[in-house]
């Protein structure tokens, strides 16, 4: 136990180490930049904007938008990833469509997007959830490939149907691996989530970044970026715990 | 018949200002020069003249046709040059007032690095220029500045920074000079970053318009009322301006969110006169087509809504 803490502790000790060799260079030499900024001030802002309600509704924005892009793109992408696991010929049949749209990067479709749901939840939720959709559908296509063959003769043999062999045989057998796509796609869509907000959509944590950036105030910018930071790996622990309580088999992830 | 509905056309369009307002939805950028609208929304000049007008802040000046286009918003703040090329490429956009009015005293210009050996027009032959966007306002005009001085534009090597790292791009040599303006242009040469070699807005004629206030036609000629409404909200503005400097500049912190120290040291825009008319577009339209910026020219006369009696 201690030991691991030490161990732990060890890891901290370069970026401390360079934190507070970037603090002292800048209280000696002092910042000669309009976009950098010391760390004693970066962490003053991150403090004014924990007690600030527009800091947390920026947060809910983008949070939101990134959760409901992932619900969007996650099913949608799942359940074409079943169909297309379990039929093969539609899986090939529809080989082209997919494999054109998929290399389309999400954020180049963000001036169509804008003229089609105006600013809003609307525009940043659809391109999340095209940006999710792909790679979620190609790893369950794979995974319901991938379902032992045994597992799906053991179906034949109690005479299963389809709705059955589904819910009974595939989806318990694919679960472990559509949950190493959720965790994927969790910190795709709050990338996306972010650009989008850096790039058009006029809300949530992206847009606060950009603006402190344009308006001269390096600390806010600075206390914006490690909060999204700090929002993606708390999401990613979140998730890699649940996935090590669901899913204890499983082997678990670093 | 038809005398008759043009007479309730023009007894409808009579009406005193509805005792309902209109809700408006203004889409700025953080720029300071757009201090009259600030002041109108701030000091409820578009409340007293039936505008509820609500402002929203875009990150950048790109997404503001798309904004207006697709119903976000009703009214966009676009440079002419921008209105210019969107008219060109079919959408029907019309301008009812602009923000400020050439020459203003603004500080915007051309700074270099201090060992780059620039020292006027003639001297930026094959350098590395910066500009904010390349087609936009600053880099069309600065060309027009090079070539009306003794230089040549097209040997310039022009690349796009970000306006709030002026300072940092010339103190890092990444380019050899960058078009700039205030408050960025300032605290470059204040700082010793830059030196100052030209103001290219020196070109442009005295009554030539800067930012404008741009709706769609469709919008335009639903809403009437609602644009008299804020055309003259924006005189009350130009004329509080003129009288309480340190409430424009509160109104610029506050919806540019600059910091304050950096507002203080701001020359204001020039607000004087807001009323654009066909001729205030005369030198972009000239601009635009020279440097290929749209294939024909626009129709001035009904791109301009002019004020209310003019």
């Amino acid at each position: 136990m201690t030991a691991g803490v030490v161990g732990r502790a060890r890891g901290l000790i370069l970026p401390l180490a360079l934190v507070v060799l970037w603090q002292a260079l800048a209280s000696i030499r002092g910042i000669e930049s309009d976009t950098l900024a010391a760390p004693v001030q970066i962490v003053g802002a991150l403090g004014d904007a924990l007690v600030n309600a527009e800091f947390w509704i920026a947060t809910r924005d983008t949070v939101l938008s990134a959760a409901l892009g992932l619900a969007l793109g996650g099913v949608l992408g799942a359940m074409t990833g079943l169909v297309f696991g379990l039929v093969p010929p539609v899986s090939r049949l529809m080989r082209v469509p997919v494999e054109v749209l998929r290399p389309v990067p999400a954020i180049a479709l963000v001036p169509i997007a804008i003229l089609i749901f105006g600013f809003g939840y609307a525009l940043e939720v659809a391109i999340v959830a095209f940006a999710v959709f792909f790679p979620v559908l190609i790893l369950i296509e794979a995974a319901v490939r991938g379902v032992e063959p045994r597992l799906t003769e053991v179906a034949r043999l109690l005479r299963l149907s389809p709705g059955a062999r589904i819910a009974k045989i595939v989806v318990p057998a694919v679960l472990p691996r559509a949950f190493v796509a959720l965790r994927l796609a969790a910190g795709l869509a709050l990338v996306v989530a972010i650009t989008v907000e850096i790039a058009a959509n006029p809300m949530g944590l992206g847009a606060r970044m950009i603006l402190a950036a344009q308006s001269l105030r390096a600390p806010d910018m600075f206390a914006t970026l490690i909060w999204v930071a700090v929002l993606g790996w708390a999401i990613n622990a979140g998730l890699v715990r649940a996935q090590a309580a669901l899913f204890p088999d499983a082997q678990r992830p670093r | 018949m038809n005398h008759r509905l043009f007479g309730l056309a023009v007894a409808l369009g009579a009406l005193p200002v509805a005792a309902q307002a209109t809700d408006v939805t203004i889409l700025y950028t953080a720029s300071a020069p757009f201090v009259a609208v600030y002041v109108a929304a701030d000091q409820g000049f578009f409340a007293n003249h039936g505008v509820n007008a609500t402002l929203q802040l875009a990150q950048n000046g790109s997404v503001t046709v798309s904004g207006i286009v697709s119903g976000s918003a009703q009214v966009g703040l676009p440079t002419p040059t921008v209105v210019l090329q969107a008219i060109d490429n079919g959408l029907d956009l019309q301008v009812f007032a602009t923000t400020n009015m050439f020459p203003d005293n603004t500080a915007a210009g051309l700074v270099v690095t201090p060992d780059s050996g620039i020292t006027d027009a003639a001297s930026m032959n094959g350098h590395m220029i910066g500009v904010p966007g390349i087609g936009g306002l600053l880099d069309v005009v600065m060309r027009k500045w090079v070539d009306e001085n003794g230089g040549d534009s097209s040997t310039l090597n022009i690349v796009e920074f970000a306006l709030p790292q002026t300072a940092d791009v010339l103190r890092g040599h990444q380019m050899d000079g960058v078009a700039t303006l205030d408050p960025f242009l300032s605290r470059a040469v204040d700082s010793g970053a830059g030196v100052f070699v030209g103001n290219y807005t020196d070109v442009i004629p005295a009554g030539t318009a800067a930012g404008v206030l741009t709706v769609t036609a469709d919008w335009a000629a639903a809403n009437a009322d609602a644009i008299a409404g804020m055309q003259a909200a924006l005189d009350d503005a130009a004329a509080f301006i003129a009288t309480h400097p340190d409430e424009a500049r509160a109104a610029i912190a506050h919806y540019t969110t600059l910091p304050p120290p950096v507002v203080a040291g701001m020359t204001l825009p020039n607000t004087s006169n807001l009323h654009v008319t066909p001729e205030s577009f005369a030198f972009w339209q000239d601009l635009a087509v020279d440097q290929g910026l749209i294939g024909a020219p626009v129709d001035l006369s009904h791109m301009v809504i002019p004020f209310a009696g003019e």
